[in-house]
């Protein structure tokens, strides 16, 4: 039995509605419990804020295209080394860091959750066999379907059932988590070259659109009970103008689930462009962030950009391919057959650069305009956006009102124009950053319920404990106190031990990988379909025995198992 | 005479990956082709033998003639024999100069030495066989 | 008593075919059906051709160890080393490799994969100019024009023709053989050479002038080029750039015929540029042929743990990376390394003469099921058991799709990745009992 009673703690909890009440928490076993033990170990949190272990609901940590872009880039792998010391291993990198970086540098920030925003279904070993060595978090792979032709067959036959089929047996077969949509039909489009440039647009050689493979298969995800709902990276990313296809991608959904959102829409930022071309680019967060705040059946990520280096990568093969001849930078492609696409990039953001500002304050409004935070996550689409170490600073922009409009003095002028950043006055409260980066998080992604993102009795017991004391604090005037807060934990507990000190590692704990069994009466079952099989034989250049990916891969697996209405 | 050796995968050395110590592969890694003009100029005839050197280096090879081998030139499939003549220079790349070496040929009477024996040259102590 | 075992997945090359049939008679293999040549070699040639056991040298003879004893051997000489060369690799699962590459960094050693002496000079391009690539699926599925550079595709990869591009069923043509077009450019007429629609024969050494060509033809700027380049006639590159133009779906598949000769990585720059840019009119792929089964996966462990595909260097404490330096070729030719460990890989029949030599001077421990050209040289040869026969594990094929290999014959021996693991566990206990 192992027992920790933390004392004196400043807890928020958004989940249970505790809002700052200095409290006990009881641990044993990994769990949050009612009370210990008098003899068990003590720690005093001294008033500091405690929150439920941080929860990335949109991140690129391992996988195909994130190992890539390491692989191309021992530049930035020497942006970042640190020896092996004590519990950890040692690290190299810093846009794109090794596992044991991301891994050690998300703990240092008290994260305990990640969820791998791309997985190709192809490709699921790799990011499982990452997933192993990223130990101090639990791990979620959102599936790839962009691009899926069994999943396009029955959008364009418009069989709701089939396409629940062929999603509810991939997600299954790959051990995957929720359903990802990069461009969806884009990636197909780029199989040959091509794009898709509206929802409306028919998909080379397909008989189908963009709003037809959303649509069907936000009403497959329902279907088949999935706890996240659809995962959008909409078409037209990066494109000025592209607030328009944003705008009408919202309006897709109808609100289909009392639990949670319908529909979350990822990296809002790079979609909210005005103007028409990179000459005349402007902010369209208040019309993006009006629409959502109308839904409720939408919740979105910032994706925020932040100055400095980084790399990008995504699913959407042309868009990098696009960026790439803006930037003449190096370029890796990686299209998926049958499935998806992905490409990666260096990139440097510049606050000299109008159109760089821009988007940086973009991210910024979105995450001030969407009036409840549950429905806008705190993301930068690491590291497409800035890697995740710079999350502390965006904790900081978005509750000093000071701090941005100093920033906002370093910024191409143009920014103050083309956005309404300095007009907005709005600073978020603890509260509001616990519910975008936890709370919102474990709700979005339906995972509230295997106790994640809240201190209830019997959740997991994932805690992260910062060196700043709420009641204390004017995090409108302090807020590089708040921004140090962030960047290291006094403490990160996860399954009930300390995982992290002061910064360093303290120890690993076995790492879960949360992946849903969705069970399908047998006339669902793709795998009784002579044409399913029949086409995997023919098209897929592996076999299908070999393409279902072996129990060997979770070994801690948590099966979340759905069932269809 | 002054030739350029080219190394490459054949089928029948990649059959014997597993069996380095087989006569096949023997007879395989260690038999270059030539063009026949560029044979009768050294005077000699497929399945006799030469001596190839290179930066005072020799090892002795089997000849076969091959019509699709460019004059000049010659194919030694890779493995021990070809890499004998392969320095250790990388041209900071980590990559020797496995292809293009340039080497002397002359017709010779002496004997080819097995893997095994070409390893003892080199420190090592053949093993079986 | 026969068995007949369906979906197996060939360990020799990377094309990982996964549809091979073994049959099994009486415990051994007596039959494989759908693989290649070389692949039916690895698999039938096995039975009988394994050491028992451990072989040490002591002085003159060869003598047969315990698996203990070796175990006890490989720890203290991995321990006590001051600059361990930890090379091979490639045909070791990932689950191996990842230990290797947490063993290099607990002994402040070298870790290199036969990348070094493959496709290394590929990566380094890639690290200057990235890669557009793709899975062969999608070359299999839409390209109608292929080639093959440097690459002798029906020897070295025999099925990669017919798996994954020309012979191939393809879902965007209705008889694909009919309809691809298959350039071969090579110093030599190779058999591959032999079934290209356009043969482009180009002089030794002459791979980064007749890409130069190229890229300058799709550049429309054909006019600074001279009537022959490196033995092509200046009609023919101009001929190849239009078909290349022409695709709606080009995939380019080059070998080592371009990594090892003058240029080395240069050569690679230059064709993956020539790509780039073809990609400014219609769309284009480029994928090494990389040659062992798993040298892929060691590449991608190698990355995820250390940041860097290969060539890792553990002496400081941080992982330091710096091809030319730290590849196991120029670590041997320098005679830095104070012992290796070998794992299931032939640097006596593939190395340069100078660093075999000196892996005969140091000690090194072989791992490997068979006797080879490094039998002779090494200290010590462990046998274990066979990746994808009687030991599975993960291997990465060429283009990047991990597939579980599959183990179908029952083992006395034990596996690479058990040996790793507890050489692995007291090197770590020695370390911190010091």
């Amino acid at each position: 039995m192992h027992e920790i009673l933390i004392k004196n703690a400043f807890v928020i909890d958004p989940i249970q509605g505790i809002h700052g009440d200095i409290m006990d928490i009881s641990v044993r076993d990994g769990r949050i419990v009612d009370k210990v033990s008098g003899t068990c170990e003590v720690i005093d949190a001294g008033g500091n804020l405690t929150l439920p272990g941080g929860i990335d609901s949109h991140t690129h940590v391992c996988g195909t295209k994130v190992n890539f872009g390491r692989y191309m880039s021992p530049e930035d792998m020497r942006a970042g080394r640190t020896p092996r010391r004590g519990a950890m291993y040692h690290t190299s990198g810093y846009t794109v860091p090794t596992t044991y970086g991301n891994s050690y540098r998300y703990s240092k920030m008290g994260y305990t959750t990640l969820l791998e925003g791309a997985m190709a279904p192809m490709e699921a070993r790799h990011t499982h066999e990452e997933f192993a060595a990223t130990p101090m978090q639990d791990m979620l792979a959102n599936t790839l379907f962009d691009g899926n032709w069994n999943l396009f067959e029955a959008v364009g036959d418009k069989d709701i059932r089939q396409a629940a089929a062929v999603i509810g047996w991939t997600l299954s077969a790959v051990r995957g988590f929720g359903v990802k949509l990069t461009n969806p039909g884009g990636t197909e489009a780029w199989g040959f070259g091509d794009d898709l440039s509206s929802i409306d647009e028919t998909v080379p050689n397909w008989d189908i659109t963009p709003r037809d493979i959303i649509d069907t298969s936000i009403k497959a995800c329902e279907f088949l009970h999935l706890p996240h709902s659809v995962h959008l990276h909409c078409n037209n990313l990066g494109m000025p103008g592209n607030y328009r296809t944003t705008l009408q991608t919202l309006d897709i959904p109808s609100d289909l689930n009392p639990d949670r959102q319908t529909l979350y829409l990822t990296h809002v930022q790079f979609h909210s462009y005005g103007g028409s071309t990179w000459g005349d680019i402007s902010s369209e967060a208040e019309k993006v962030a009006s629409s959502v705040n109308t839904k409720p059946q939408v919740v979105i990520d910032m994706g925020q950009v932040m100055f400095g280096r980084t790399m990008t990568m995504t699913a959407d093969g042309p868009m990098e391919f696009r960026l790439y001849t803006l930037h003449h930078n190096k370029w890796s492609n990686h299209d998926v057959e049958l499935e998806t696409g992905s490409g990666v990039i260096p990139v440097y953001y510049s606050r000299k650069s109008p159109v760089n500002s821009i988007m940086w304050a973009i991210g910024l409004e979105l995450a001030l305009l969407v009036k409840n935070p549950w429905q806008c996550m705190l993301t930068t689409d690491n590291p497409n956006g800035a890697p995740f170490v710079k999350y502390p600073e965006i904790i900081g922009l978005l509750m000093s009102n000071l701090y941005r409009e100093k920033e906002l003095d370093q910024v191409h002028k143009l920014t103050t124009d083309r956005t309404s950043l300095g007009t907005i006055d709005r600073e978020l409260s603890f509260e509001d950053i616990a519910v975008m980066t936890r709370a919102g998080q474990a709700k979005a992604l339906g995972i509230i319920d295997q106790g994640k993102g809240h201190l209830k009795e019997g959740a997991l017991a994932d805690i992260a404990i910062y060196p700043v004391k709420p009641d204390q604090t004017d995090p409108s005037l302090q807020y590089e106190e708040v921004i140090g807060a962030f960047q290291q934990t006094l403490y990160t507990l996860k399954d009930g031990f300390v995982v992290n000190r002061d910064g360093e590692v303290i120890r690993g704990i076995p790492n879960r990988t949360f992946w849903v069994n969705a069970n399908l009466p047998d006339d669902m079952d793709v795998m009784k379909s002579p044409r399913f099989v029949e086409k995997f034989s023919r098209y897929y250049s592996v076999d299908l025995e070999n393409y279902m990916v072996q129990d060997d891969y979770v070994e801690r697996g948590i099966e979340m198992n759905t069932h269809v209405a | 005479m002054k030739i350029l050796v080219n190394t490459g995968r054949t089928v029948v050395q990649g059959s014997h990956v597993g069996r380095k110590n087989s006569p096949e592969y023997f007879r395989e890694t260690s038999n270059l082709r030539l063009n026949p003009v560029d044979m009768m100029e050294i005077g000699v005839d497929d399945g006799e033998r030469i001596k190839a050197t290179t930066d005072g280096i020799s090892v002795v090879l089997m000849v076969t003639s091959d019509e699709m081998i460019k004059r000049g030139t010659g194919f030694l499939p890779l493995g021990p024999y070809a890499n004998t003549l392969v320095g250790g220079t990388t041209h900071s790349t980590g990559m020797p100069d496995f292809k293009g070496a340039e080497v002397n040929i002359e017709a010779t009477g002496e004997k080819i030495s097995t893997v095994g024996e070409l390893m003892r040259h080199l420190g090592g102590l053949p093993y079986g066989r | 008593m026969e068995d007949k075992i369906r979906h197996v997945i060939c360990p020799y090359c990377g094309c990982l075919c996964d549809d091979i049939l073994i049959e099994m008679t009486g415990g051994e293999i007596s039959g494989v059906e759908n693989a290649c040549t070389l692949g039916a070699r690895k698999f039938l040639d096995d039975a009988g051709n394994r050491l028992k056991g451990p072989i040490m040298r002591k002085g003159d003879e060869w003598v047969d160890i315990s698996y203990e004893e070796a175990i006890d051997y490989a720890v203290k000489v991995l321990s006590e080393a001051d600059r361990p060369l930890l090379y091979g690799w490639s045909g070791c699962m990932t689950e191996t490799q990842a230990i290797g590459a947490h063993l290099a960094e607990l002994i402040g050693g070298i870790v290199d994969s036969t990348t070094s002496v493959c496709h290394g000079p590929s990566i380094l391009a890639i690290q200057e100019v990235g890669h557009p690539g793709c899975t062969l699926g999608q070359v299999k599925n839409r390209a109608d024009t292929i080639i093959y550079w440097g690459s002798n595709t029906i020897e070295a990869h025999p099925r990669h023709l017919s798996r994954y591009t020309n012979y191939a069923d393809a879902y965007f043509f209705h008889n694909a053989f009919r309809e691809r077009k298959v350039i071969v450019v090579d110093v030599r007429k190779t058999v591959t050479a032999e079934i290209a629609t356009e043969f482009v024969q180009i002089d030794q050494g002459g791979d980064y002038h007749v890409l130069s060509a190229l890229r300058a033809i799709i550049r429309e700027r054909g006019g600074v080029i001279p009537d022959m380049v490196a033995g092509v006639p200046k009609a023919q590159l101009i001929r190849v750039a239009e078909i290349c133009r022409q695709a709606k779906f080009g995939a380019l598949f080059f070998g080592v015929g371009i990594t090892m000769t003058g240029g080395k990585y240069k050569n690679i720059r230059n064709a993956i540029e020539f790509i780039s840019e073809l990609n400014r009119y219609t769309k284009w792929t480029i994928s090494p042929m990389r040659g062992h089964s798993n040298v892929y996966g060691s590449n991608e462990v190698f990355t995820w743990i250390s940041g860097y595909p290969f060539a890792v260097d553990y002496s400081r404490g941080i992982a330091f990376y710096n091809p030319g330096e730290t590849t196991a070729v120029d670590i041997l030719a320098r005679k830095e390394a104070d012992a290796a460990l070998i794992m299931s890989s032939d640097p006596g029949a593939h190395f340069p003469r100078v660093c075999s030599e000196h892996l005969a001077r140091i000690p090194t421990i072989l791992f490997d099921p068979y006797p080879s050209a490094t039998t002779h040289l090494c200290t010590l040869q462990i046998p274990t058991a066979v990746n994808g026969i009687d030991a599975a594990g993960t291997a990465y094929r060429m283009d990047g799709i991990p597939i579980m290999t599959r183990r179908f014959m029952e083992t006395v021996y034990p596996t690479d990745t058990k040996l790793m693991q507890e050489i692995y566990d007291r090197i770590r206990k020695v370390k911190e009992d010091a």
